[in-house]
């Protein structure tokens, strides 16, 4: 037993080794993705693309994804053309920042310009498409926390019976309505985006197969099943068909 | 119930009435061969059906080179409508010997009163392995497999490399035997692909030879990607449900069930896979000519054809419009590309999308191209026409078509379009509308980049996957559970009153048996004493609900059994308030210990 006693000293050395480790690393780490961060950005003010798209793409193999830097290379390859890989990189950021305005704006306009409408959506689509699989969880969470904090507070107070039913009940729809508009979200979380600019549509899963008909670089396909190296996946629009496995980048 | 035992009487009655007029029905014959021509290692059956007899009895006569064995019995009653018909089955296998052509003269069939004769049987016995027909398959496994199943397909002669061959695949199965199909049919080559098959073949039926057969029909392409001289053949597997030969009678007599009737109504089936083969077929894959092939020939072969449609066809400058091009006909559509629209400084062009609709068959369909463009010039007066080149395999030479120019209207816009305006496009007026080769003046009007990179993560994870939040939700759940559980207790303790009381009581006396645990050790009699008083009229207070200082040690003699321990202690405790009283350890240890085995007992 008295291996495992140690010395205050020694807690204290481990705590703040423990606590300070992530913080260097991060300085370590967090110079070179600023430097590359500017680096691109440098190079996008100047109209380089394709070194800006360099730079972006290498500072997240790097450090990750950031939701600025994702923006950036979504920016940059829309400025060179590659609409698929922009698209892809403005879903990307929007899953990390679901209310940044700029995102959300620069994805529309790409996506109009391209020509990539989605089909018409039901009154009941639309709706449950006012927030991402994120926002409807964390609405479901609201109302669950509301709920719980209320029947907390109900120990130490008394509410009528009137107030009691009215909140449990608003706490109870509210929490199912976010529920559902989360489960209604949740098979849109993980789209592929088209990021050939070549593509087709496939009857069968051979590249000799006969082509059903083009699909554009940018639209979002949701694979179904998957046979060597082709997918079945269903686009935006409801059109389906077998797709090359490297025609399509998953967003996540 | 008794309603329809009545009606099954009846049944009967009628049954028994009717079938001595049978007797009396016209007797009639008929004899069946399974096969006109086989080879002498095979063997053929030869039912002979006679119709309006309840017996028969045949005189077999003996022919040179053949053997008959018989295959045993059945008959048949059918009361169909009011209609009564019973017929007698006899089954014999005909062993050849020898080939050679064969006559089966009359056979004498003795039935009731009555002798008649069946007609002659003519046949064929070929040598060994020669008894296929031309693209006529032939099943596996069985013995008399030409009677279950074969595959008979289309005749293909020449093709070109990548050309689209219509083929129909037909299964036939012999109604007299249950199948079931276990795959589609394969194709055998690698020279040759096949379009893929549909599940739900068509389904008809045909008679061949006498026979009913069940046929399934695919419509398929194939299309040669090797050239040379390929042999190819289709293979389908089935399982073939054969009635289980039932024990025959150990006693040798006939017996009431021997009859093959039984064999399936008691016996049941046997499975027993079979694989149905075509017939080979020769596929001769020929290279495309190359002379006179077109510059814009992109191996499309069939035929074609082509037109073409503007919409609008009033628009200023700048404004897009939409090029609808369509290829109909028949061929390999997967080769079919849009014709190229001329290059001239006059014209911005969008790649084109495409869409096809195939019609009865694959082989036969539209390709839709939709291609937006936009006129840079008022001059211009029509869309320029397109060209489509293909190879036709019918006149063997390359053809090409082209459409005729659109006549449109451009007309200098009301406002001058600025630089920096983004041109709509028709991509931006249709859903499946081009995309365009070069970005769109739409694209400058990006919103600048960031300056900050944001928070990095390692992996995009939803917010429901994420640690904290699970931790959040279960914290939730956690706490109503605590709520749900904390609330079934307070309304326990308010339906069962006297489980507070209880827990209150055991709650006080462990806090006095502590108390009188000290003043045990201190050895102060006093306090000891005083404290174990205390205690006692505490606990009988709250168990008798009245207040505990007023209960004297008369109430404890008269309200407990007198041989308790606590009217002693009691009563020590007594004097030991109006004198002085010093109590020994060991007798402060009894009494604790009495005290707290009595008190605990009251609880």
């Amino acid at each position: 037993m008295r291996f495992f006693r140690f010395s205050p000293q020694f807690f204290t050395a481990l705590l703040c080794f423990l606590l300070f480790s992530p913080c260097l690393a991060a300085t370590g780490t967090g110079d070179d993705s600023q430097n590359l961060f500017k680096l691109g950005n440098k190079a996008y003010s100047r109209g380089d693309f394709s070194a800006a798209t360099e730079f972006y793409e290498k500072l997240t193999a790097i450090s990750g994804y950031g939701s600025g830097v994702l923006f950036n290379l979504g920016n940059s390859y829309a400025r060179s053309g590659q609409i698929g890989k922009a698209i892809l990189n403005y879903e990307r950021a929007l899953r990390l920042a679901p209310t940044n305005s700029d995102i959300q704006s620069n994805l529309e306009l790409v996506r109009k310009e391209s020509g990539l409408f989605p089909r018409e959506y039901s009154w009941s689509e639309r709706f449950f498409q006012l927030l991402n699989l994120d926002q409807w969880t964390m609405a479901a969470f609201f109302f669950l926390v509301t709920f719980s904090t209320f029947q907390i507070v109900s120990l130490k107070r008394h509410f009528s019976v009137h107030t009691r039913w009215i909140i449990t009940t608003a706490c109870f729809m509210f929490f199912l309505l976010s529920l559902s508009g989360a489960f209604f979200r949740h098979p849109l979380w993980q789209p592929f985006v088209v990021t050939d600019a070549n593509s087709s549509l496939l009857l069968s899963p051979f590249s000799s197969s006969t082509p059903t008909g083009s699909i554009q670089q940018g639209r979002l396909v949701y694979p179904e099943k998957t046979h060597d190296d082709f997918n079945y996946v269903t686009d935006e629009t409801g059109r389906k068909g077998w797709i090359a496995s490297s025609s399509i980048e998953s967003v996540l | 119930m008794r309603r329809f035992a009545f009606s099954l009487f009846v049944t009967y009655l009628i049954l028994l009435l009717f079938i001595p007029f049978l007797a009396n029905a016209e007797i009639t014959v008929e004899t069946s061969l399974s096969s006109q021509s086989f080879p002498v290692d095979r063997a053929a059956r030869l039912t002979i059906t006679v119709s309006g007899a309840r017996s028969a009895d045949i005189q077999m006569v003996e022919v040179d080179g053949l053997r008959f064995h018989s295959r045993g019995q059945s008959s048949q009653v059918n009361i169909i409508n009011g209609n009564y018909s019973s017929s007698i089955s006899n089954n014999y296998i005909i062993e050849p010997l020898k080939p050679g052509a064969y006559t089966i003269p009359p056979l004498s069939i003795k039935a009731g009163k009555e002798t008649i004769r069946t007609r002659t049987i003519t046949f064929e016995v070929t040598p060994v392995g020669h008894s296929q027909t031309p693209n006529e398959g032939k099943t596996k496994g069985t013995a008399d497999e030409s009677d279950i199943a074969f595959i008979r397909l289309t005749e293909i002669s020449k093709h070109y490399s990548g050309e689209v061959v219509p083929i129909t695949i037909k299964a036939y199965f012999n109604q007299k035997y249950r199948a079931n199909i276990n795959s589609l049919p394969v194709l055998k080559t690698d020279a040759v692909v096949m379009s893929p098959l549909s599940n739900q073949p068509e389904q008809t039926q045909e008679e061949l030879d006498g026979k009913i057969y069940s046929v399934l029909s695919w419509s398929t392409t194939l299309s040669g990607i090797k050239t040379g001289n390929h042999l190819i053949l289709f293979e389908l597997d089935a399982t073939l449900n054969l009635p289980r030969q039932r024990r025959m009678s150990t006693f040798g007599g006939s017996n009431l069930f021997d009859d093959s009737f039984f064999n399936s109504f008691f016996g049941g089936f046997q499975q027993k896979p079979i694989k149905v083969v075509s017939p080979e077929l020769h596929f001769k894959v020929i290279e495309l000519p190359t002379t006179g092939r077109p510059k814009n020939f992109t191996g499309a072969i069939g035929d074609f054809r082509l037109t073409t449609s503007a919409s609008p066809q009033h628009v200023e400058i700048g404004e897009p419009i939409s090029l609808t091009i369509e290829i109909e006909g028949k061929g390999n559509f997967d080769r079919v590309e849009p014709p190229l629209f001329p290059t001239t400084p006059d014209w911005k062009t969008y790649s084109p999308t495409s869409d096809y609709s195939g019609k009865e068959n694959i082989f036969s369909g539209k390709k839709r191209f939709e291609q937006a463009i936009v006129a840079k010039s008022s001059t211009l007066q029509q869309i320029p026409s397109l060209s489509f080149s293909y190879f036709d395999p019918e006149q063997e030479r390359y053809k090409t078509i082209t459409s005729t120019p659109i006549t449109i209207k451009i007309t200098q816009p009301a406002v001058p379009v600025h630089k920096q305006q983004p041109v709509q496009t028709a991509a931006s007026l249709q859903p499946q509308s081009a995309l365009p080769v070069v970005p769109v003046a739409g694209i400058n009007s990006l919103t600048p980049i960031h300056l900050k990179t944001g928070k990095f993560h390692r992996k995009i994870t939803p917010l429901y996957k994420q640690i904290l939040f699970l931790s959040g939700v279960g914290s939730c759940f956690l706490l109503l559970l605590f709520v749900l559980l904390f609330n079934i207790h307070t309304q326990n303790l308010a339906r069962h009153p006297e489980l507070h009381l209880q827990k209150k009581r055991r709650q006080l006396l462990t806090e006095s048996l502590a108390k009188i645990s000290e003043a045990k050790v201190s050895v102060d009699s006093s306090l000891f004493l005083a404290l174990c008083r205390q205690s006692i009229q505490q606990q009988l207070g709250l168990l008798w609900n009245i207040e505990g200082a007023a209960i004297s040690l008369a109430d404890i003699k008269n309200r407990l059994d007198s041989k308790t321990g606590l009217i002693e202690i009691f009563q020590a405790a007594e004097q030991a308030a109006y004198s002085t009283t010093s109590l020994s350890p060991e007798i402060m240890q009894v009494y604790s210990e009495n005290l707290k085995k009595e008190l605990e007992g009251l609880i």
